[in-house]
C-alpha cells in the first residue's frame, strides 16, 4: 500500500509561507514560478541555470512516485523511504512529522547538524552518506545501510536538490520582501533580474555545496584516548571556565541539575522560527486590534489596515498550520545516546564546530585561520572524557558499531 | 549675496540620481503615546549577571521621549556611488563586548571589509550566536577574557539577531552593508548619515519590534515596509526634525 501512495495525485512542492509573507501574494505566485522554472517539480525534476555539479539521472531515480518497471530498480525512492517524515519538499513536515522529537530535519534551510566541514559550510557527500547509512541514534532517524550503494547515492543527491531549492527559495523570498518595489513583479523573463537571481542569490549557494570537501575540518593524530591521565585533564576542561561545558550539559553528577533545568528555554534555529513566528502572529493581530477599534471611517481594500488584516490573517492561518515549537535541549550525556556515534574523529569535530544550527557553539576556530578556543589536544581530551561518560570503553556501549575506532 | 541666492536655488531643485556632489540626513525618532515599559530580566544563575540587573533593551527610551536603537540604511538594489573619503571600509574594527551580561552595543553596523571582534567582558562563559542570512551564520563560544574575529563577506538586508544562548535574556542585532550609508540613533533618538550621494534615495527605517511603518516625517512618511524616499542635495543637508514613532508600533 505505501509502494502507490502519491500516485493518485500529482505531488507538489508546498511554498515556504513562513519566509514569503511579507510578499504579496501576487509575488508569493511569482516566486513560485520561478522556482517551477528552474527546479521542475517533484515528478520531473530541474536543475536550475549553471553548473551545479548534481546528477540527473541520480536525481530521476529518487524523484516521482513509487514504480518499479525493470525488476531490481526501484524510482520514487524518495517518495518510498524519506518523505512521510521529511515531506515531499524536504520542509521536515511529512505526515508522521508531528508525533516525532525531534522533528525530521527541514532541509530547506541547507543546514546539517551532524557534519565534518566547518560550521557554515554544507556536508559532504560523505557526511549524508553516513547519516543516512547509520540513522540518528536516539532520534526516529533510522538506518538505511541495508539500500543498494546506488540507491544512497540517488538519495543523497536528492536530499542535495531538496536542501537548494529550498535555500533559493528563501533567498529569492527574503530578496523580494526586502529588496524589491511593493508592486514590482518578479519574472524570469527581466534579463536583469534573471541575472540577479543566477549570480546573486544561486550561485553561492550552489558554490558553497561544491567547495564543502574543502572544507573538512582536519583532523590531527589520535593520542589514546583511553588513558586515565586524559581522560582527567578532559573532565577537567569539561567543568573548568574555559570550556565548561557543564554550563549547558550539566555538571553530570547524581542530583545535579540537568540540561533541561538548565536550560529550560532551548530552541534550535528551526523550532525558533516557528516559536518566533507564532509570537510575532500575536504581536500583529493585537495591534491590529487596537489599530481598528481606534478608526471610525469605512476602509476601503487599499487601506493600510485592509492590507494588514490581510496579512494577519494569513499569518494565522499559517501559524496554525506550523509543527508545534519544540524545546532542543543540550544532550544529557550519560543517559542518552550520541545522535552521530562516539567515532573518536566525528566527535572532534563536534566539538571543534559546535552543532550548526543549534545552541552548541564552536570551540574550534570558527572559519580556517581563526582563533581557537581550545587546542588540538584539549579537544582530543575532551573527546576522551565524553567516550568515558558514554560509555564508549566499555562494553554498555550504546552502539556498538558506531563507537568501534 | 545675490549669487548666493541663486546658488541655492539651483541645489534645491537639483535633487535627483543623476546629480552629482554629496549631502547629509539627520534627524531624531521620538516617542509618540506612553511606550510600554522595559521589564526587569531573569539573570539565571551566575552572580555577575545577577549583579548586572538586565532589564529588557527592546525599548530604550531617553529624556525627551527621544527613541534609541533605530536604524536608518540606504535601501539600494545597486551599489550607491561612495564619497571618496569613505572609499575604503574602515580598517579598525566592529567590536562587540559581552559585558554586564549584555551586549555592547546594543545594535552595531558593519560594513563588508571590515572585521567584526566579539570580547568578553564578564566573569563567566558566554556564546554569540548569530542568526545571519546567506551561509554566514555564526556561534562562537567566549570564555572569560576571550576574543574571537569574524569575517562576513555578505551584507544582510535586515539587522540580524545575536544571542547567547547561556544567558538567554542576552540580545543583540548586527547590521551588515555593503555601503557606509547607515546610522543607529542615540539615546536622545538622533542620528545622522553624512557623505550620502545626492539625488532621490530610498532609506529603511527599522527598529527591533519591526519595521517602522507608516511614519510621517516633513518630507514625505515611511511606507508598509518601513522605507521612505528623501531627495539629497548637494552639499546640503535634509533634517526630517522629529519623527514621532506611535507608541503602538513598539509594542
Ligand atoms: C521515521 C522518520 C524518518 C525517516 C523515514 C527518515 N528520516 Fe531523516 N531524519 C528524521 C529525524 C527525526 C531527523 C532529525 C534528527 C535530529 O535532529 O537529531 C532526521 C534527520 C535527517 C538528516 C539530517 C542530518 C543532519 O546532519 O542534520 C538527513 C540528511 C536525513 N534525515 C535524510 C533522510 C533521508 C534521505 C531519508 C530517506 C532515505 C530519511 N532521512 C528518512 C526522521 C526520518
Ligand atoms: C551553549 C550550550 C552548550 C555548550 C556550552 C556546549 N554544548 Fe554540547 N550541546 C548543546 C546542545 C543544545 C546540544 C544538542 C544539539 C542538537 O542535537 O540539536 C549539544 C550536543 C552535544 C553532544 C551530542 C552530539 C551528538 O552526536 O548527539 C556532545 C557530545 C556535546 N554537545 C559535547 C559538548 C562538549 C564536550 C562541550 C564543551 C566543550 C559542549 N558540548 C558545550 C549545547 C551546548
Amino acid at each position: 500500500m505505501a509502494l502507490t501512495s502519491g500516485c493518485a495525485r500529482e505531488a507538489k512542492f508546498v511554498p515556504d509561507e513562513m519566509a514569503a509573507i511579507e510578499a504579496t501574494p501576487q509575488q508569493q505566485e511569482q516566486i513560485a514560478e520561478v522556482l517551477t522554472a528552474w527546479f521542475g517539480t517533484p515528478d520531473a525534476p530541474k536543475l536550475p541555470p549553471g553548473e551545479t555539479g548534481l546528477d540527473m539521472a541520480k536525481l530521476q531515480l529518487a524523484a516521482g512516485p513509487v514504480i518499479s518497471n525493470t525488476p531490481g530498480v526501484t524510482h520514487g525512492l524518495y517518495r518510498r523511504h524519506c518523505a512521510r517524515c521529511h515531506g515531499v519538499t524536504g520542509d521536515g513536515a511529512g505526515p508522521t512529522a508531528r508525533f516525532q522529537a525531534p522533528y525530521p530535519r527541514d532541509f530547506r534551510a541547507g543546514v546539517f547538524k551532524f557534519k565534518s566541514t566547518y560550521r557554515g559550510a554544507p556536508p559532504t557527500d560523505a557526511d549524508l552518506r553516513h547519516t543516512l547509512a547509520n540513522g540518528l541514534a536516539g532520534s526516529s532517524m533510522p538506518s538505511f545501510a541495508l539500500l543498494a550503494d546506488e540507491e544512497l547515492d540517488a538519495l543523497v543527491e536528492y536530499t542535495k536538490y531538496l536542501a537548494i531549492r529550498g535555500q533559493f527559495e528563501r533567498r529569492l523570498a527574503r530578496f523580494v520582501t526586502e529588496e524589491f518595489e511593493l508592486d514590482e513583479v518578479l519574472s524570469l523573463d527581466n534579463a536583469d533580474t534573471s541575472v540577479e537571481l543566477r549570480e546573486d542569490l544561486l550561485a553561492p549557494i550552489i558554490a558553497a555545496w561544491r567547495s564543502a570537501p574543502e572544507q573538512v575540518i582536519p583532523v590531527p593524530t589520535k593520542p589514546d584516548l583511553t588513558q586515565r591521565e586524559t581522560i582527567a585533564a578532559g573532565e577537567a576542561l569539561y567543568h573548568g571556565p574555559r570550556a565548561n561545558c557543564a554550563k549547558c550539559h550539566g555538571q553530570l553528577d547524581p542530583g545535579a541539575p540537568i540540561p533541561s533545568e538548565l536550560s529550560p528555554d532551548d530552541y534550535d534555529d528551526w523550532n525558533l522560527a516557528r516559536r518566533d513566528f507564532q509570537n510575532e502572529t500575536a504581536r500583529a493581530a493585537e495591534r491590529l486590534r487596537n489599530e481598528l477599534a481606534r478608526v471610525t471611517n469605512r476602509i476601503d481594500s487599499e487601506h493600510p489596515l485592509a492590507i494588514q488584516t490581510a496579512v494577519v490573517k494569513r499569518r494565522e492561518k499559517i501559524a496554525s498550520q506550523l509543527l508545534p515549537p519544540r524545546k532542543n535541549h543540550p544532550r544529557a550525556l550519560a543517559e542518552t545516546a550520541l545522535r552521530a556515534g562516539a567515532k573518536p574523529e566525528d566527535l572532534f569535530r563536534r566539538i571543534h564546530q559546535g552543532i550548526a544550527g543549534a545552541a552548541m557553539p564552536s570551540y574550534g576556530a570558527p572559519a580556517p585561520g581563526g582563533v581557537a578556543v581550545l587546542s588540538d589536544d584539549e579537544i582530543w581530551q575532551l573527546v576522551a572524557y565524553v567516550r568515558d561518560v558514554v560509555g564508549a570503553n566499555t562494553q554498555s556501549a550504546k552502539r556498538t558499531a558506531d563507537v568501534t575506532e | 549675496m545675490k549669487y548666493f541666492a541663486i546658488l541655492l536655488l539651483f541645489t534645491a531643485s537639483c535633487a535627483n540620481a543623476s546629480e552629482s556632489g554629496w549631502g547629509t540626513l539627520r534627524g531624531r525618532f521620538v516617542v509618540a503615546g506612553s511606550p510600554p515599559a522595559s521589564p526587569e530580566l531573569e539573570p539565571g544563575t551566575d552572580q555577575c549577571c545577577i549583579d548586572a540587573k538586565p532589564k529588557s533593551q527592546r525599548v530604550v527610551i531617553g529624556a525627551d521621549g527621544g527613541l534609541a536603537n533605530v536604524v536608518v540604511y540606504l535601501h539600494s538594489r545597486k551599489t550607491p556611488p561612495i564619497h571618496p573619503d569613505l572609499a575604503a571600509a574602515p580598517t579598525e574594527p566592529v567590536v562587540v563586548t559581552n559585558k554586564n551580561c549584555s551586549f555592547k552595543p546594543h545594535v552595531s553596523l558593519l560594513r563588508i571589509g571590515q572585521e567584526l571582534r566579539l570580547e568578553n567582558g564578564d566573569p563567566t562563559l558566554h556564546n554569540v550566536n548569530a542568526a545571519l542570512d546567506g551561509g554566514e551564520a555564526f556561534n562562537v563560544v567566549l570564555p572569560v577574557e576571550g576574543q574571537q574575529t569574524v569575517k562576513l563577506t555578505r551584507p544582510q538586508s535586515l539587522p540580524a539577531p545575536i544571542a547567547c544562548n547561556i544567558h538567554k535574556f542576552m540580545q543583540g542585532f548586527l547590521v551588515v552593508r555593503n555601503d557606509p550609508y547607515m546610522a543607529v540613533s542615540n539615546t536622545d533618538g538622533q542620528f545622522e548619515i553624512a557623505k550620502l550621494p545626492a539625488g532621490e534615495w530610498q532609506f529603511q527605517l527599522w527598529h527591533e519590534t519591526g519595521y517602522l511603518k507608516n511614519l510621517g516625517a516633513e518630507v514625505g512618511s515611511s511606507d508598509r515596509r518601513g522605507r521612505i524616499k528623501i531627495a539629497i542635495p548637494a552639499n546640503g543637508e535634509v533634517n526630517l526634525g522629529k519623527v514621532k514613532v506611535p507608541a503602538e508600533l513598539l509594542k
